[in-house]
Parts: structure tokens; sequence; C-alpha cells
């Protein structure tokens, strides 16, 4: 019976495996996993399919060459084999494993086997599935986690993450810092308990409904600043941008905050020094009007109230010389001369000391202004006046300058005054005006006379206040006309300087802008 | 009728301006207000002119304007603003020659503006032509002439 039995039953498998031979090859060589049949007890191959002649690189004839552990990694070598002899037949399932292809590839494999009977041997069969992509794309994904939750910790900015009901579910260890809790502590709790102002909660609770009714919001996108909490209760600024993350299922919002104290602490100081230079530049300038209208008023008082002497003196020698002249001495006549001459000319040093103040303050415009025929106009006043001494005028066409009417006209009537006054004694007198490239760009603008001119040792000192070349007795003057001409120059921010030669003519040149830097000099 | 009324606080300006009238033949009387309140006391009769009779104006009022008590701009102000003497001729004779002066001056109303120049042949010069212009030539307004 006993002895019977298997064979019985051998036949019948035999019989059945004959008649489902073609459909069992289909199944098995057709199959688009890689599947083989292998010896339980040599662990020979004894059959493989297509797929897993694609699948590993090895032909069929190689494959039965081959034992089922030659395809294992050599990390898999040392590993048992299953013993599946004595298993009873039911399916298994090994995960993790890993296969060499025959250029030696790695793949990760997961297997299903069963043991079962093949051409009377003792077999297994195993049908592979390539792990290999899954498992890089879900180590890939570990990595993206990975540096996700490292940037999450390294942040210095506090990142907030919470759900569509406002539910905190991420909470960064810059915001554990800032707001004094634990992330385990405030998992799960509404964000607006925990870090939002108790004045602002309802406003915030308000614009979350708002935005779930109706899309609407004012947060998302932009950059805020508001108010934040402690867990302390202590408040503190805060700079927000909150962004929408699309989630599966729902959405997800993360702000990312940074406590703006520091700044908004510089921002207030800043704010007082400001108001403290600001106040301190109107006192400056209270003090400098101040001292301003001093000066005005001094120079009116000068204008008036030193004048006023000085026509009672000429006044009343004039009358002397005219009521007594007849019984006076010329010697006496003469003394009352030099009186009246000398009270004339200190109205005169009035008068220009007034203008070289006046130089000084007002209003500046700037506007183009024809030199030459400002200097004509001047010209024509001064030949007028001078009683027969014309000099040949010769002006460059278009002299324009940028610079104040007013002021020009008073420079040009000092310049030209004394060009006339120069050449005075001679009947070739030349007076030359034009303008010249400076080697910065600038413009130089030049009036030449072809008169007396002056010793070049004292060129620098023509423009002080005083300062004559000249006996008063050979050319009149207060010394004032240069030094007002300096002042209206540097008004203008420009400069102004002086050649010339003993009976050679002078030439005085100026600029009526600041000096350009050359080469982009640095600054 | 014709006077001429100078206000000026300067004794050696009155004394200089005087001199020059008499050099130039301008034989009009001459009323001299040291100040700026007295020129007003006899221009609208009140005060120690409390008896002169308000109607008469002087030809030409002189007006310098640096002045005590009530200085020369407002006594222009002041002749302006009255419809007896807003027509009044004034020439302000000062020696400032300030671009403020000027122009507040000719705004109040002024009907010339002469700067006194140290020299005083240019100054009897100046107060000739004042008297010229202001006593012969120009023909003054009517004092009935209110509004």
């Amino acid at each position: 019976m006993l002895g019977r039995a298997p064979r019985i039953e051998r036949a019948r498998v035999i019989r059945a495996a004959a008649q489902e031979d073609e459909s069992f090859r289909l199944l098995f060589a057709a199959n688009p996993l890689p599947m083989w049949l292998y010896d339980s007890e040599s662990l020979q191959f004894l059959e493989v399919n297509d797929a897993a002649v694609a699948h590993y690189g090895y032909t069929r004839d190689e494959f039965l060459q081959k034992r089922v552990t030659d395809l294992h990694s050599s990390e898999d070598a040392e590993r048992p084999v299953h013993d599946l002899r004595r298993a009873p037949p039911r399916l298994r399932r090994w995960t993790n494993m890993r296969h060499r292809t025959r250029d030696a590839r790695l793949l990760d494999v997961e297997i299903a086997a069963h043991n079962l009977e093949f051409r009377g041997r003792a077999a297994v069969l195993v049908v592979v599935h390539d792990v290999t992509e899954r498992k890089r794309t879900e180590a890939a994904l570990r990595h993206s986690d990975a540096r996700h939750r490292a940037i999450l910790e390294a942040a210095l900015d506090c990142i907030v993450t919470m759900d569509g009901d406002g539910r905190v579910i991420e909470f960064n260890p810059a915001a554990e810092r800032t707001f004094g809790y634990r992330k385990r502590d405030v998992f799960g709790r509404p964000l607006a308990d925990l870090i939002i102002p108790p004045a602002l909660r309802q406003a915030h609770r308000d614009g979350l409904a708002r935005y779930h009714a109706t899309g609407t919001h004012k947060v998302l996108g932009h950059r805020i600043e508001m108010r934040a909490v402690r867990s302390d209760g202590s408040e503190f600024p805060v700079e927000l941008a909150v962004t929408k993350i699309p989630g599966q299922g729902e959405e997800l919002y993360t702000g990312y905050l940074r406590d703006i104290s520091e700044r908004k602490q510089s921002e207030d100081a800043l704010r007082t020094l400001n108001a403290e230079l600001e106040l301190r530049v109107s006192q400056r300038t209270a003090e400098l009007q101040a001292a301003v209208d001093e000066l005005e008023a001094f120079s009116y008082s000068v204008s008036h109230d030193l004048r006023a002497p000085l026509r009672t003196i000429d006044g009343f020698s004039q009358a002397l010389v005219e009521d007594a002249g007849p019984v006076l001495s010329t010697e006496t006549r003469t003394h009352l001369n030099r009186i009246r001459h000398a009270t004339q000319r200190m109205g005169q040093l009035i008068d220009d000391l007034l203008q070289l103040s006046k130089v000084s303050r007002g209003e500046m415009t700037r506007e183009a202004v024809d030199l030459g025929e400002l200097a004509v106009r001047i010209a024509n006043e001064l030949n007028r006046r001078s009683g027969g001494h014309s000099p040949a005028m010769t002006v460059a066409p278009s002299v324009v300058a940028m610079g104040d009417p007013r002021l020009l006209r008073v420079l040009f009537e000092n310049l030209l005054d004394n060009a006339w006054k120069f050449t005075s004694r001679r009947s070739d007198a030349q007076i030359e005006i034009g303008s010249v490239g400076g080697p910065d760009g600038s413009t130089i603008f030049f009036v030449r006379d072809n008169g007396v001119g002056f010793d070049p040792t004292y060129a620098a000192k023509l423009f002080a206040p005083f300062q004559r070349l000249h006996a008063v007795s050979d050319f009149p003057g207060t010394g004032i006309g240069l030094a007002t001409v300096r002042r209206i120059v540097h008004r203008h921010g420009g400069q102004v300087w002086a050649e010339g030669t003993p009976g050679g003519g002078a030439c005085v040149s100026f600029t009526l802008e600041p000096a350009r830097a050359r080469g982009g000099a640095s600054r | 009728m014709n006077e001429i009324l100078l206000v000026e606080d300067n004794p050696d300006d009155v004394e200089l301006t005087l001199r020059a009238f008499r050099k130039s033949n301008v034989a009009n009387e001459v009323i001299v207000a040291r100040d700026g309140a007295e020129a007003l006391e006899y221009l609208f009769a009140t005060g120690q002119y409390a008896g002169r009779d308000p109607d008469a104006l002087p030809q030409v009022v002189l007006l310098d304007l640096n002045l005590p008590r009530v200085d020369g701009l407002e006594v222009l102000q002041r002749v302006r603003a009255h419809p007896k003497t807003k027509l009044l001729p004034v020439v302000i004779l000062t020696s400032s020659t300030e671009e403020r002066d000027l122009l507040s001056g000719y705004s109040l109303g002024a009907n010339s503006y002469v700067r006194k120049p140290v020299d005083f042949e240019q100054f009897a010069d100046s107060v000739k032509q004042l008297g010229l212009y202001w006593l012969l030539l120009n023909h003054r307004a009517p004092t009935t002439a209110q509004d």
C-alpha cells in the first residue's frame, strides 16, 4: 500500500503535467516577470523564462550552467539558501534581496517562491519582483525628507506650518527658541492660541474663516509685520511671510517668521537720531539766520549811519569854501579839498564794502548769461564815464556762462572797471574777453588787458580786500573790487586767478563751477 | 501853501538841505519835522500842530527813512492810508540803497526815491532837481480828490 501509493500519485501528477504542459509553459515562458525553477538539492537552475533572460542578461544555457546562489550579490553570498526541501508546499516571500546581473549590476528584488516537483525532482519555482526602481525612489524621498528636515532644523527663521484648521503641524527649533514652546507641546494645537497676541486672535480667526468661505486673504504672498507673543506672554515684533503648500487632500500653510525686535530698536534709534539731527539742524539754522540778520542789520546801519557824518563833513567843507573862499589862503583851500576828497573816498569805501557784503548775501539763481553782451553794456557805460578813454574791446563769440545774472553783472563791472583804469595811460588800449576749455573740462572765462600789469609776486594778494598794488594817486580805487570778484566766483563754486607782468598787461581768469575730479578720482 | 515838509532827524542834513534849496533858488517855505510822529502831527494838524488848517497840505514831503519814534516807511503808510493825503507827493530821501528799502518804499507808494550822496555837490544837485520837478513841473492832484 505504502509502496504503491506514491507511484500512483506520481503518475497522476505527470499526467496532469502532460495535460497542462502547454498552458504551464505559456504561463511560465510568457510571463512578464522573471521566473525560474531550481533543483532543491543541487540548487542548479532547471528552467528560466524569457523575462529572466532579458532581465539578468544570461542566456538560457548560461543559466542552466549556474546554481541559484550564483546570482546572489557578494553580501548575500553567505546567506544560507532557504531550505525548502522539507517545508510544506506553500508560497513564501523574501524581501530585501539583491541579485547580480551578467553585467554586474545589482538589483533589489523581492522573491516569491513555491516548492514543487519538476520533472520528477524536488524543485523551487521562483518569481522575481525587481524593486530597484522603487527602492531608489524611496531612498530619494528619504534624502529629500532629510534635506527638508535639515533645513527646518538649521533655519534661523521660525518655520511654522499649520493645517487648514489652523492647527500646528510643524514647529522648527528656531520657532521653539523664539516662542519658548517645545514642538511636542504645540503639535496639533491652534496656532492662534499660541503665538498670536490675545488682542489679535479674533482677527486671525475671522481672517481664516473668511479665507475658507470666500478665498480672500490679506496675508498670503505678502511680507507683513505684526506683533507676536511668547509662551511667557511677552510680545515682540515679527516679520512674517505665509505660503500655501498644496498637499494631498488638504492644503497646508507655512509661515516664516523673524524676530525683528533688534531691527525695530535700530529703526527707532535711527528715527530718534534723525529727529535729534533735524532739531540740531534747525537750531543751527536759526543761529545762522540770527547771525545773517545781525550782519544785515549791521550793513544797513553802516549804509545809513556811517555815511551821514561824511555828508556833514563834506557838505560843510564845501560851504566853507563857498562862503569864505575869498578870505581863505590857497593852502587852507587845499586842506579843505583834502578833507572833501578823504570823505568822498570813505564814502566810496563804504559803498564798496556794502557791495562786497551784498554779493555774499541773497538768493542765487543759475541761468544762462551772455557774458559778451553783458560786457558790451558795461563797456558802453564805462566809455561814457571815462572822459575819452575808450579801449578797443574784443569779445569772443558766444561767451555764455551759467550763473546769477545780478552777481555776474557786479563781477564784470569790477573786472572791466579795472581794465579801463589800468589801460587809461595807453592810447592803443586793448581789452579781450573770451573763454577756453580747462584741463578738467570746465570752462575758463578771462578778461585780458594790455595795461600797466602788476608784479606777479603779489598776484595772490590781489584778491584780498583793501589790497592795492598801485598808489591811489596813480590809479584810484578802494582795493575791494577784486575781493568782490573772488567772492562772486566762490559763490558759484569756481576759482579765480590773475596773471600779469609789470607793463605787460593783466589777465584775470575764473571758472563758475566746482572743479571736476579728473579720471573719476575717488572720494 | 507852497511849503515843503522835510522830515529829517539829522540837523546837519537839515542844514545842508536848506542850503541846497537856497543855492537852487527854491524859495518855498521849508517846514522841518524831526521825526515821523511830528511829521504826522503836521500833516493831520494834531498835537503841536493842532491849530493848523488841516486842509493845507505841503507841496511835497521829503522823507528820510531812519527816523526816531515813527519811521519813514510808517509815515508813508499812514499818509497813503488817509484819503486826504493819499495823493500827496512823497519823495524818499535817504542814504540807504538797500533793495528792501527801495522795494518797500515804492510798494507803499513813494513817488520818488533819492539817495543822499556823500558828495555835497551831488547832493545839492539832487535837491535842486527835486525842487524843480516837484515844485515846478509836477501838477499836484487836487486835494479835493476824496472818494
